[in-house]
């Protein structure tokens, strides 16, 4: 009886049959016995209490994962559903994402996001809700233009338009470099009037330099 | 009184014309009197204007339900703060409102420059006479705020009506700030008219030099100023009012706000390029033609409803009168043009790509390509609808996608740029410059990212936003350290100093972090959460650090609306740190409802709180709350941004030029190239002088 006891008590303890604790405890448990301070009836009374414990802390848990569980697939399902709405637009012609009308009395948004949750809720993939919304409102009904066919030129123009930009400024610049060559040949070229002293040209020439530091540094 | 104001807008049409005609005239026989009559017909316009809209306001102030406009958009009830801005609620009266504020613009512009520019003043006077006739063409016979209000009687035959009571104001606009918003954005668009008719009157008059740009300079800053205080302070209100937690949803008429100040931003820079260097003049007529355009453009959108958007007015054939004036406008601009592009020639050359000039017109390519951006997805569904017979939308996904990464260059460029020298940058002033303010921009993107963000744009945004302050902070201060080595002031009185010896420059600097300011705000939208719950009293709803505990619901009643209020105790780590008071209101003039938010703003989060209205199962009110980190941070940048440019308005206060030795290695700003020589220049004697 002593024995079976035992083996409970150590399988209640968890830690197996041959380890140093447990033995430690086997040791406790029948020094505690033969000296007569826990009787067999104590022992199997307190080993019962403590499968009790257990028991409640297991289906404590249980319970705990088990209401867990639905709020956790409750709470993706919510994400989902709220990535979902910014991909859609509110239909009452408020002009609004779906995800942030809150146009009172809005006859549209509330209907909406119930039939996005329900489609969320019945597991469907992202793709097929936002496909059964265009079936069922039309192309308007995105918030983004798809990036296929017509509607990827709304996608492409930014793009296009900083390309041509770029062109046209690297286009500018040559120009400007081109006309830099340009003066400096002709002016090479041109004949230096003999009538004017080498001193007033460098002082024309430091006079103009400096206006031109002045309204450059002036800012 | 019914019809004075009527009156007054017929006589100003007439006289209009004659200033256009008087003005033409006086362009071809240069004869001094004509061109003084002109400019007082010009005078005489903008007065009747006046007249015109100050009897509309009485109108309104008088509760004169005779009137068709009034009878629409007021009620006795209402508050006189808001009988005001009833004024321009609706389309005829914002017509009205646009010309009164035009007018403003244009009697300034007349008067400063009377009797100065001779060879200018007649043609900005015919241009913008031309611009104004328009508008009232509009104001009288489109869209008159005058009509008197008349029921059909026995037989179809109208009879003069009267109401006891109005319509009321729409529930949306009985907010503070809808009486200062429009009237400041309506400045920022209507001041454009100002550097448009500069540059057309230049252009066709072959003005000669850079005058006619040192003239509208300031202008063009005003109307920017107002423009970027009204962009901000719409969204304040659609943040406070509309009550769905955010502040910018890319709207049609939003859109429309912004395309112009893009330009005009763009233009405010390539314009120094002009002035310095004697560059981009073809560009820089471009852009005011743009900018201006797009104001037109933009107020065409808003007005004829071809863009469906909650801003809009009701649809309307107004809008064949702006494609009209398009029209006219853009064969204006092209003839001017074709027929003096000779006129444009730049005078310079491009010395260096790496240069101040060269970021400048990378500066502009942005700016513009937003812009393009901004259009095209605004106008995509239209284009659509006539292409394919389909309508899609183009929403907030979109135009975030595409304009994120061409924010992030822009403000890439304005570190980038004040630190470049015009010119040419060297290298060793490139590692000079660039040294304190990269590692900034890195050590900013280290801390946020030790702090656990992971979000790519977020983290990019803030790295830069850290470079461009770097960037701001070391101009001030390698400036103010040349002031108070050579003083002996400390360090915070020579940047004062510094400031007010250029105020343009520095006060664009400070323009460019509050736009950091801005853009730190805006990334805090990448971490908003929000939670929806029925709350019946005593239920409790948790959102980021904040408990809000529903104690009661109440209603109110009061002259012009009736109110439905939930009381809400908030706590935070147990404490209970605030009330807040989110209404539902219901206006029976008008039979509409209106939220009032409660926010409680912080520089780290504001929790934002909408009373919904309530369940339609349980009856109890649903509560939807918002915790919006950074939000406040979008606010506190605008106005850095208006402060920055009322300090580049100011004129400078120039230091005696009195020339010592430059002393070897000095550690001035070089991100000018000029500036070591300028450096060398004594700050001791100074002598405050106006520089305008």
């Amino acid at each position: 009886m002593l024995k079976h006891l035992l083996k409970k008590a150590k399988r209640f303890t968890g830690r197996g049959s041959c380890g140093e604790r447990s033995r430690t405890i086997s040791r406790d448990i029948n020094a505690r016995v033969s000296s007569g301070v826990l009787t067999p009836e104590d022992l199997k009374s307190r080993l019962t209490a403590k499968r009790h414990r257990l028991a409640l802390i297991f289906s404590a848990f249980v319970g705990i994962a088990s209401a867990m569980l639905p709020l956790h697939v409750d709470a993706q399902k919510t994400e989902r559903s709220k990535a979902l709405a910014t991909k859609l637009m509110c239909m009452c012609g408020c002009g609004q994402i779906l995800r942030e009308c809150n146009h009172i009395n809005c006859p549209s948004s509330a209907p909406m996001l119930k039939e996005l949750d329900q489609h969320v809720a019945s597991g469907e993939a992202d793709d097929l809700i936002v496909q059964d919304f265009v079936q069922q409102y039309g192309e308007k009904v995105l918030s983004a233009p798809p990036s296929t066919g017509f509607n990827s030129i709304a996608w492409y123009i930014p793009g296009v338009a900083f390309a041509l930009g770029l062109g046209i400024v690297l286009v500018i610049i040559r120009m400007w470099r081109q006309r830099d060559v340009n003066r400096l040949a002709s002016a090479s070229a041109a004949p230096v009037p003999a009538a004017t002293p080498a001193s007033e040209v460098r002082s024309v020439q430091l006079e103009r330099a400096r206006q031109q530091a002045d309204k450059e540094t002036e800012d | 009184m019914d019809l004075f104001g009527s009156y007054a807008l017929l006589l100003a049409f007439a006289l209009a014309i004659y200033a256009i005609a008087g003005g033409i005239a006086a362009v071809i026989t240069r004869r001094p009197l004509l061109i003084k009559s002109a400019r007082n017909a010009g005078f005489a316009v903008c007065a009747l204007i006046w007249l015109g809209f100050a009897s509309l306001v009485y109108l309104f102030f008088t509760n004169n339900y005779a009137m068709a406009y009034v009878a629409e958009h007021s009620n006795r009830n209402l508050p006189a703060l808001y009988k005001f801005s009833a004024v321009w609620s609706g389309q005829e009266g914002s017509l009205l409102f646009w010309s009164f504020l035009l007018s403003i613009y244009v009697f300034s512009a007349l008067f400063a420059y009377r009797g100065k520019h001779p060879e200018l003043m007649p043609y900005v006077g015919v241009v913008l006479a031309s611009v104004q006739l328009f508008f009232l063409t509009l104001n009288n016979f489109v869209a008159s705020p005058f009509k008197v209000l008349a029921l059909p009687g026995v037989g179809g035959v109208l009879h003069l009506a009267s109401q006891t009571d109005g319509h009321g104001l729409n529930p949306l606009l009985q907010y503070p700030e809808m009486v200062i918003h429009p009237p400041v954005l309506y400045s920022g668009y209507t001041g454009f008219t100002i550097p448009f008719a500069f540059a057309m009157a230049a252009l066709i008059g072959r003005y000669p030099g850079e005058k006619w740009i040192h003239l509208t300079r300031k202008w063009t800053m005003i109307a920017w100023c107002f423009q970027s205080a009204g962009i901000l302070l719409g969204a304040h209100w659609a943040y406070a009012v509309l009550g769905w937690g955010g502040y910018w949803a890319w709207d049609p008429v939003e859109n429309a706000s912004l395309m112009p100040w893009l330009t005009g931003t763009a233009f405010l820079h390539s314009v120094m390029m002009q002035e310095k260097r004697g560059m981009m003049r073809v560009w820089n007529v471009w852009l005011v033609f743009t900018t201006f355009l797009l104001v037109i453009f933009g107020t065409f959108l808003t007005r004829s409803g071809v863009v469906s958007s909650v801003h809009a007015f009701a649809q309307s054939s107004i809008g064949t009168w702006f494609v009209g004036f398009l029209i006219i406008i853009i064969s204006a601009c092209l003839i001017a043009f074709l027929k003096n592009r000779d006129y444009l020639r730049s005078d310079n050359q491009l010395d260096s790509m790496i240069s101040r000039e060269s970021s400048f017109l990378f500066n502009n390519l942005i700016l513009l390509v937003a812009c393009v951006a901004v259009l095209s997805g605004t106008l995509f569904p239209v284009l659509s609808e006539a292409i394919r017979g389909t309508k899609i939308s183009v929403g907030p996904p979109f135009f975030n996608r595409v304009n994120i990464p061409i924010a992030m260059f822009l403000l890439f460029l304005t570190g980038v740029g004040p630190l470049l020298a015009w010119r040419k940058t060297s290298m060793e002033s490139l590692r000079r410059n660039f040294g304190w303010p990269l590692a900034g921009g890195v050590a900013t993107a280290v801390v946020a990212l030790a702090f656990g963000l992971r979000e790519f744009y977020v983290t990019l945004c803030l790295m830069l936003s850290g470079f461009v302050t770097f960037t701001v902070f070391s101009e001030f201060f390698r400036g103010a350290r040349v002031i108070s080595a050579r003083t002996g002031s400390n360090l915070f009185s020579s940047a004062a100093q510094l400031t007010m010896r250029n105020t343009r420059r520095y006060g664009g600097y400070v323009i460019h972090f509050g736009m950091v300011l801005v853009f730190i705000g805006i990334s805090g939208q990448a971490f908003n959460q929000d939670k929806q719950m029925d709350m019946a009293p005593g239920s409790v709803m948790a959102i980021g650090p904040y408990t809000l505990h529903l104690q009661n619901f109440d209603s109110d009643q009061q002259p012009n609306y009736s109110s439905e209020r939930a009381t809400i105790d908030v706590d935070k780590g147990g404490k209970s740190v605030m009330m807040l008071y989110p209404q539902r209101r219901f206006y029976p003039s008008n039979e509409e409802s209106g939220t009032m938010v409660a926010i409680s703003s912080t520089l780290k989060e504001d929790l934002y709180v909408v009373y919904a209205g309530r369940s339609p199962d349980s009856g109890v009110p649903v509560i939807h709350a918002y915790l919006n980190p950074l939000v406040k941070w979008i606010w506190l940048g605008g106005l850095v941004v208006v402060l920055g440019t009322i300090l580049a308005l100011l004129p400078n206060r120039q230091a005696v030029m009195v020339l010592s030795p430059a002393t070897e290695g000095s550690p001035v700003s070089s991100g000018d190239g000029m500036q070591p020589a300028r450096a060398s220049i004594s700050a001791r004697s100074q002598l405050p002088k106006d520089n305008a």
